[in-house]
């Protein structure tokens, strides 16, 4: 136990005096989700303010200009071959005119969202004109003139959610899942390619240190590392997050839903070091071990950027959601940020990364016993 | 005086991605005796570091057996790697510690702590003259001082036992005879070392058996003057070729 220690504090002494991984592990994780939430809040912001719309009239029905209302600027343009013309080049969101068949022909760009929204502007406003009509021929006939508009209803949300349906909350699991196993990723490499490049191995593995007690030791400092890359994230995000939910009118993950997430992170940091260090052990050089990284970050980058999309799938309760490693635990963080975390899915997340953590360190603790471990290019 | 190293029969094969199945030693046997430098000459890939390694635990052989300050190695490798030295031909330290961190950090392991290890770490550094530089880490070191930092890791537990591998690759001039003046003192004190190297002169100066190592065998092993009678040579190096069986150009002409 005391050799795990020394090569734990070694290397940590080591990790905490190479600027490359403080930046990498701790530095960018928390600037970027700084950035990224005070952005997003302004996003927010700036979507809540309508652009104005502009649309063109033509031989346009009757009572059009006032069914559209003032929130739209109208123009009026005889010229169809100009209007469309402004259209397509974005100066106009929507043109409406007459044609021959007598129906009221809504110009508009499908590749320009503004064009879309003002042809929808349109389409409400010559709604708008029918119910009109049919108002008043209901009141001609002595009925009711409500019964031309939809049947009332009122939205009720019930959502018990902290952080409602943020944008944040779609991204953040993201990027704490990916920064865990960047931080990891940044160090790998010199961990045990590295240390066969120098040579530095060949003197530990002459020491009275025996290469599990090696091993074990690189594995428990990555871990660390991994670690305290996704806590940097989830510090970043205690920052920010009451400036940028605040924006948005939903309420910051309380320090309940950090301490679960912090934990949730836990087996998902043992399985990243686990894979990295088998990665690094197998690697002949520094540079070979980055080679291989890069292609194992794909396989992280895949179910951490699907975890933003699930939500909106329905998919996130299925069971090969709950059951992917990586996908899991970017699914129970995001329920984890709303509040709602369900504990079989902690579980699940917890039991997927620990079982495969456990054969990588396995392997890895393997290939220390192996002469083939010096083996260096 | 009794051996405290003894290699009987030692043979190591590895595989080659493209060669196949390369001997690297063929049932080599060495010895070597405390207060003596024994040296392990050889060409490149003769099998120098493959027996030091071994007989350092780091690798294991196929067939033969080897005993170091009188532990098997294959059976008590922990106790072993407690009794030995190794420096190997890199200088192999962690750039980004200062030599007092990778001594303390070494130290530990064998079982140094606390003011034990702090007057272990402080004699080895006056002894290699340290302390001018020891505020750096060790990237920002000269190769010389880096090879004093290792030179002070492997002797900083007083070990029976040295061995030196190539230990002055790349140094200059005086850093050389840093190290060679080093291994002197540490054959006056007692200890037995094994110095691997293909450089004749270090081996004329330093070494008091010199076993010649060729293609994975032990060809033929005796003091510098046994060796210069034994093959009739006027030097070190025309005794070497004879060994190694070298034929000059205009010899096999």
């Amino acid at each position: 136990m005391k050799n795990i220690l020394l090569v734990v504090k070694k290397e940590w002494r080591e990790t905490l005096r190479d600027r490359r991984v403080l930046i990498g592990a701790f530095v960018m994780p928390m600037v970027l989700v700084f950035v990224m939430m005070t952005a997003f809040g302004n996003l927010q912001d700036v979507m809540e303010k309508r652009p104005e719309l502009k649309i063109g009239l033509g031989e346009a029905p009757a009572g059009l200009t006032e069914a559209l209302g003032k929130e739209v600027k109208v123009e009026n343009s005889a010229d169809q071959e100009s209007a469309v013309a402004a259209v397509r080049k974005g100066t106009l969101g929507a043109y409406v005119t007459a044609q021959p068949d007598g129906q009221a022909g809504i110009y508009f760009d499908s590749s320009r969202p503004l064009s879309m929204a003002a042809a929808s502007v349109v389409q409400r406003g010559l709604e708008e004109i029918r119910r009109g009509d049919l108002r008043r021929e209901l009141a001609d006939a002595g009925r009711p003139a409500e019964l031309a508009e939809p049947y009332p209803s009122a939205r009720i949300d019930v959502s018990e959610a902290q952080a409602g349906g943020s944008l944040l909350v779609m991204l953040l699991p993201y990027l704490v899942v990916l920064w865990t196993f960047y931080s990891g990723m940044s160090a790998a490499s010199d961990l045990v390619a590295g240390e066969k490049e120098r040579g530095t191995l060949e003197t530990l593995l002459a020491s009275p240190i025996s290469r599990t007690e090696a091993a074990v030791g690189k594995l428990i400092s990555l871990s660390l590392l991994c670690l305290a890359g996704g806590l940097a994230t989830l510090a970043a995000m205690l920052v920010a997050a009451p400036l940028a939910l605040a924006s948005e009118g939903s309420s910051p993950p309380t320090f309940g839903a950090i301490l679960t997430l912090a934990a949730l992170l836990v087996p998902l940091a043992l399985l990243f070091s686990s894979v990295l260090l088998v990665v690094s052990s197998a690697a002949k050089s520094m540079r070979e071990a980055q080679t291989y990284l890069s292609m194992v970050s794909v396989v992280v980058l895949v179910p951490a950027i699907a975890s933003q999309f699930i939500g909106i799938t329905g998919q996130d309760q299925a069971a090969w959601v709950t059951w992917t490693p990586i996908l899991n635990t970017a699914v129970a963080i995001g329920q984890a940020l709303r509040g709602q975390l369900e504990g079989s899915l902690a579980l699940k997340a917890a039991l997927t990364s620990l079982a495969p953590a456990i054969v990588f360190a396995w392997m890895a603790v393997r290939m220390f016993q192996r002469e083939g471990i010096l083996k260096r290019s | 005086m009794g051996l405290v190293i003894q290699a009987e029969g030692i043979s190591k094969a590895f595989k080659h991605p493209k060669l196949g199945k390369v001997d690297a030693l063929k049932g080599a046997s060495f010895s070597a005796q405390p207060g003596q430098v024994s040296a392990l000459l050889g060409v490149n890939g003769a099998g120098k570091t493959t027996m030091l390694r071994i007989l350092a635990t780091i690798l294991q052989a196929d067939e033969g057996r080897a005993v170091v300050a009188g532990y098997d190695v294959a059976t008590h490798p922990h106790m072993v790697r407690k009794s030995i030295g190794f420096l190997s031909n890199s200088a192999a330290l962690y750039g980004r510690l200062k030599p007092a961190e990778c001594l303390e950090y070494f130290g530990g392991f064998h079982g140094l702590e606390g003011q034990t290890l702090k007057t272990a770490v402080s004699r080895a550094m006056d002894r290699l003259d340290i302390g001018p530089f020891a505020d750096k880490v060790c990237d920002q070191l000269s190769t010389g001082q880096k090879q004093r930092v290792s030179i002070a890791r492997a002797i900083l537990h007083d070990p029976p036992v040295l061995f030196f591998d190539e230990p002055t690759n790349g140094l200059d001039i005086v850093t050389a005879q840093t190290v060679m003046e080093f291994v002197e003192e540490a054959r006056d004190m007692g200890k037995t070392v094994v110095y691997s190297t293909h450089i004749m002169s270090e081996v004329e100066r330093l070494c008091d058996v010199i076993s010649v190592i060729h293609e994975g065998c032990i060809n033929d092993t005796g003091t510098l003057a046994e060796l210069l009678e034994r093959r009739a040579a006027p030097s070190l190096e025309k005794a070497f070729l004879n060994i190694v069986g070298y034929q000059s150009q205009e010899g096999a002409a």
